[in-house]
């Protein structure tokens, strides 16, 4: 959907400027932001904690020290997580496993947040294909592009979320993909993605991961908003901030999740 | 039998007096003399009883009047007046035809109304336009665009540049009524809103109604748009077009038998598409549209006439193979007038309307069709019983049928097929009206309007949970009601002249409207999908006051008017966070329901006849939403919530060879929501958002200059040139701004303008 949009928008763009300008931002009080993750896969896992800045301060986070971090699980496992750098906290024996749900516990200065994420099982991927696509806008991009597509079988009569990442030359490429089976409940499906600055020879990994719902909703609001800006061109109807699963009004999210990978080379 | 069932109903709705006395009728049509057709809105007084009519869309008029000689007056801006004597002592047919002002090549006319028109009519909140009040108006590529120049009056808002939707007295851009030959326009943009899908040569009247709109509109809270397409030159055939930057334009019209009936065709193509072929960035994408207006009529006898008209027009937009959408309306309206005798007019209509869109995407070895839309069968009466000069009454009904494709979507082997359920509505109304003049100084024209909605089936109905997951599904078999609504619509409006030159009126309306637009970005595209009411869905209802006064100075060639007005909506549409809407077949879960108000004073000076005419308009309103869900359940502005709006339109005529003109638009940035911080996510930026719509783009304004050089030719051929410079000075106005990190990790705020120094040449013919 977004492409369509973006194709329109170039089409006006042999009439038009484009221009950095200055916008008289309000300076809001500082959030407290928290990013965690548990798997199925071998720990350590970490929390991170930081805070937001004004807009136009460079990119770089206060992270928030000295506060209590635990993790839970359906279990009865618990663990306090150590402060291994500024902001960022570990595990040190704390497992992942599927079918569990975990609890998280911050405790900033007093201030208590907690958030809860169940971690589902997920299918296998059964093939990966690639095909070159040329799909340059208007001329304006002379490198071959190449859509990737997995194939997987959704487990029916089940509620299935799925967020699926790439990684090329075993970096992620930062974009967010989320899918649920409302419509898809026991298919084959095929989820194929263009990738950008691919090149022959890359080995693209395929990371398919079994998400909760409220972790889905988290990141599919987070994707309508990033890089959203106001007109036409904006992905969302009206930018806000993404539906967090963390309590008490903190920004980001606290998420269990099991992954399958696969891997593909482009030849 | 049936004409006494009429007279009975009436006679029980209405008190008039003086029934006793010899009354006789006169009625008739007024036309152009030259081409036959109808006039709009033409003036038929009677000195000697200080009394009169106006004719009314097709042209006709009606007045009982007691029996005795007269002298008859009839007249329209911009034509010579004609009197008769007539001895009335039986009811008699008149039709008159008007010769067009030679004087017109001297002094431009921007109104076809009588001059004391807006004084003394019970019309408020009313703007009325036709082609060539606007002919002079310069526009972006020359392409003269009537709704564009609607923009230019207080209180309707353009919805920004490169968008011809509007809003009206605050309402949004899914609450105006547009109706061309009576048939529903679900999207009134080509070229994603840089050009309106009516063609100005096919057009003969336009009329907008922002509030207390008369009984027999309804469907949309805000306003009507009623746009009725040219008939066709009833005496010779006329060849006439236009050769412009971007489009070219060509309509033939003639009489089919003299004086009895006559068709038009009127057709335009854009050949954006063919200059972008020239250049090396954009050679592989195809972007233009074309439209077609058809319209035939025919006279049977004095009683009966025949008319058919369509529209046809589609927007189509490729890159390479891989990619298409294309859109467009179309609509058809057969009607029927027929005189039941002197006094009572009945129009019938059958009108077809639909809109969609198609996008085809092939990658790969993907393609994929994806199909949505709305279809609308309507049957429609409208009764006028001219009574006396003193009452007027119209009543009648619509039914329509609704069909809603949400998506159809189709692919070759690699994809599943799938269909979202299409809805089905039946909406219906029945209204009243009665045109009451009380008195010399005080009328009236005030009417009640039932209208009602059934959600039928087939289809699944859901319902949901607070977090909008499904947790029920109910099956409709076919034509099962799913859920009905309806009520009331009361109109009132009055009129109280204070003296020739000035006059107070006061309005208040009702409007329900039973259809949504849900819009997947923060302007209008062509994928907006219209929903209708349902389980979920409520109607819209709105409630308007308005007060307004109305003075004209130096012999009405200057006319000013102030309006006031309040607007209370219930049941507004906004969207979740994060709303997906897609081919979402769970739509209504992504939706929030709240409440609206708007309210504004609008400022009018406009000067209509000589050398130098055109109008400055003002406007200060306000307009907010509440929602619970939306900014602590505060209110909060809404998009076009635009505190000013200033448009200043200036047109000088030198000679009957040169005519120069220039308009200046100014107004309030869009409220808009802008991150107040950022945090980071995954490595990435991602910005931090307080409250919605807590910012302000930056003010808009713009200046174009045109100019025309016309040529008389013999015979009535002419021939003008007409040059025209779209933002004078180069502002840059913002279209967009966004909010991102560049490469080098610094977030900044971008902001891209469209249309700088847009200059364009159309050559106009006609012979």
């Amino acid at each position: 959907m977004k492409k369509i949009t973006y194709i329109f928008i170039i089409t006006l763009l042999f009439s038009s400027c484009e221009k950095v300008i200055d916008v008289d931002l309000n300076s809001a009080d500082p959030q407290i932001v928290i990013e965690g993750v548990i798997t199925n896969s071998a720990g350590p896992f970490s929390v991170t904690i930081t805070q937001t800045t004004d807009y136009f301060e460079p990119s770089s986070y206060p992270a928030i020290s000295n506060s209590i971090v635990n993790i839970s699980d359906s279990e009865g496992n618990f663990e306090t997580l150590v402060e291994v750098e500024p902001g960022v906290y570990q595990t040190a024996n704390l497992q992942g496993v599927e079918g569990r749900t975990y609890d998280l516990y911050v405790n900033i200065d007093g201030v208590e947040y907690t958030a809860s994420s169940y971690m589902p099982p997920v299918t296998t991927i059964d093939s990966l294909e690639y095909e070159e696509i040329d799909i340059g806008f208007g001329g304006q991009s002379d490198e071959d592009n190449y859509a990737v597509f997995a194939h997987f079988m959704d487990t029916e009569n089940i509620e299935n979320y799925y967020r699926i990442k790439y990684y090329i030359n075993s970096e992620f490429d930062g974009e967010i993909h989320v899918i649920d089976d409302q419509l898809l409940d026991g298919n084959d499906i095929e989820y194929g993605s263009i990738l950008e600055d691919v090149e022959i020879s890359d080995e693209v990994i395929v990371e398919l991961l079994g998400i909760d719902e409220n972790v889905y909703d988290y990141f599919n609001t987070l994707s309508t908003i990033l890089g959203d800006g106001q007109g036409p061109s904006s992905g969302s109807t009206t930018p806000s901030n993404p539906n967090s699963n963390i309590s008490n009004g903190a920004l980001g999210y606290f998420s269990a999740y099991s992954s399958v990978l696969d891997t593909l080379v482009i030849n | 039998m049936k004409r006494k069932y009429f007279l009975l109903v009436l006679f029980t709705l209405i008190f008039f007096n003086g029934f006793t006395q010899n009354k006789f009728t006169i009625s008739g049509y007024v036309k152009d003399a030259k081409n036959g057709e109808e006039l709009i809105g033409a003036t038929i007084f009677i000195k000697e009883i200080q009394k009169g009519t106006i004719t009314n869309v097709y042209g006709f008029y009606s007045l009982t009047i007691p029996e005795g000689e007269y002298a008859i007056q009839y007249s329209y801006m911009g034509y010579n007046s004609q009197e008769f004597l007539l001895n009335l002592n039986e009811s008699k047919t008149k039709n008159v035809e008007l010769v067009e002002s030679t004087k017109q090549l001297e002094e431009i006319v921007i109104t076809a109304q009588k001059k004391d028109h807006n004084i003394k009519s019970t019309e408020m909140g009313v703007v009325k336009m036709n082609p060539k009040d606007i002919s002079a108006v310069p526009v972006l590529f020359g392409e003269k665009d009537l709704m564009k120049t609607l923009q230019l009056m207080p209180g309707i808002k353009s919805a920004g540049e490169g968008n011809s939707g509007y809003t009206v007295r605050g309402g949004t851009t899914d609450q105006n009524l547009i109706l061309l030959d009576e048939a529903t326009v679900y999207n009134a943009s080509h070229l994603l809103g840089f050009f309106s899908v009516f063609n100005s040569d096919a057009i003969k009247n336009m009329k907008m109604i922002k509030g207390g709109g008369p009984a027999q509109y309804g469907g949309r809270l805000s306003s009507v748009l009623d746009i009725q397409m040219k008939e066709g030159n009833m005496k010779e055939y006329d060849v006439s077009g236009g050769l412009g930057l971007i489009s070219s334009r060509l309509t033939v019209e003639g009489p089919i038998v003299k004086d009895k009936g006559s068709f038009i065709i009127s057709g335009r193509r854009t050949y954006l598409d063919l200059f972008l072929k020239l250049t090396e960035d954009y050679d592989d994408i195809t972007l233009y549209f074309y439209d077609l207006n058809l319209k035939a009529n025919y006279r049977i006898n004095d009683k009966n006439r025949l008319y058919i008209s369509g529209y046809f027009g589609r927007d189509i937009f490729s890159f390479e193979d891989m990619m298409g959408i294309d859109w467009g309306n179309s609509t058809g309206t057969i009607r029927w007038n027929h005189l039941f005798n002197d006094r009572l007019f009945l129009n019938s209509s059958l009108i077809f309307s639909n809109y969609d869109y198609d996008i085809n995407s092939d990658i790969g070895d993907n393609e994929l069709t994806i199909t949505s839309g709305i279809n609308d069968i309507d049957l429609k009466e409208d009764f006028t019983f001219f009574i006396n000069p003193q009452n007027t009454l119209k009543f009648g009904g619509k039914f329509t049928y609704h069909t809603y494709i949400p998506g159809e979507v189709s692919g070759n082997e690699n994809f599943d097929s799938f269909n979202q359920d299409k809805d089905y509505g039946y909406e219906a109304a029945a209204y009243i009206s009665h045109q009451w003049n009380l008195s010399d100084k005080l009328s009236f024209e005030y009417g009640l309007r039932y209208s009602m909605f059934m959600a039928a089936g087939p289809g699944d109905i859901y319902s949901y949970d607070d977090s909008g997951d499904v947790i029920d599904t109910t099956t409709y078999k076919s034509n099962e009601i799913i859920k009905t609504y309806g009520g009331l619509e009361p109109r009132f409006n009055a009129t109280y002249l204070i003296d020739d030159k000035s006059s107070l009126k006061l309005s208040y309306s009702r409007n329900r409207q039973y259809i949504h637009q849900v819009s997947n970005s923060t302007s209008g595209t062509p994928m907006d999908a219209w929903i209708p009411t349902s389980n979920i869905v409520e109607p819209g209802i709105s409630d308007q006051v308005s007060l307004g006064y109305f003075r004209n100075f130096l012999d009405n060639q200057i006319e000013t008017s102030v309006e006031v007005y309040y607007k209370d909506m219930q049941n507004q549409i906004d969207y979740e966070n994060g709303a997906d809407l897609f081919l979402n077949p769970f739509i209504e879960s992504q939706l929030v329901f709240g409440k609206g108000r708007s309210y504004g004073a609008e400022f009018l000076l406009k000067k209509n006849t000589g050398k130098f005419t055109g109008w400055l308009s003002y406007t200060y309103s306000r307009t907010e939403k509440q929602f619970d869900d939306i900014n602590d359940g505060d209110w909060y502005p809404t998009k076009y919530d635009r505190t000013h709006d200033i448009s200043i339109v200036g047109m000088y005529q030198f000679n009957p060879k040169w005519n120069v003109s220039a308009s200046w638009v100014y107004y309030t940035g869009n409220a808009v929501t802008f991150p107040s911080g950022k945090y980071e996510i995954e490595g990435q930026t991602v910005n931090y958002y307080t409250e919605r719509n807590g910012y302000r783009m930056p003010d808009y304004h713009r200046l174009d200059i045109g100019a025309t050089y016309t040529k008389q030719k013999k015979k009535g051929r002419e021939a003008s040139w007409n040059f025209s410079l779209y933002n004078a000075y180069g502002r840059e106005n913002a279209y967009t701004i966004t909010f991102e990190e560049n490469d080098d990790g610094i977030t900044e705020a971008l902001q891209l303008s469209l249309f700088r120094w847009i200059p364009s040449i159309t050559y106009n013919f006609k012979f």
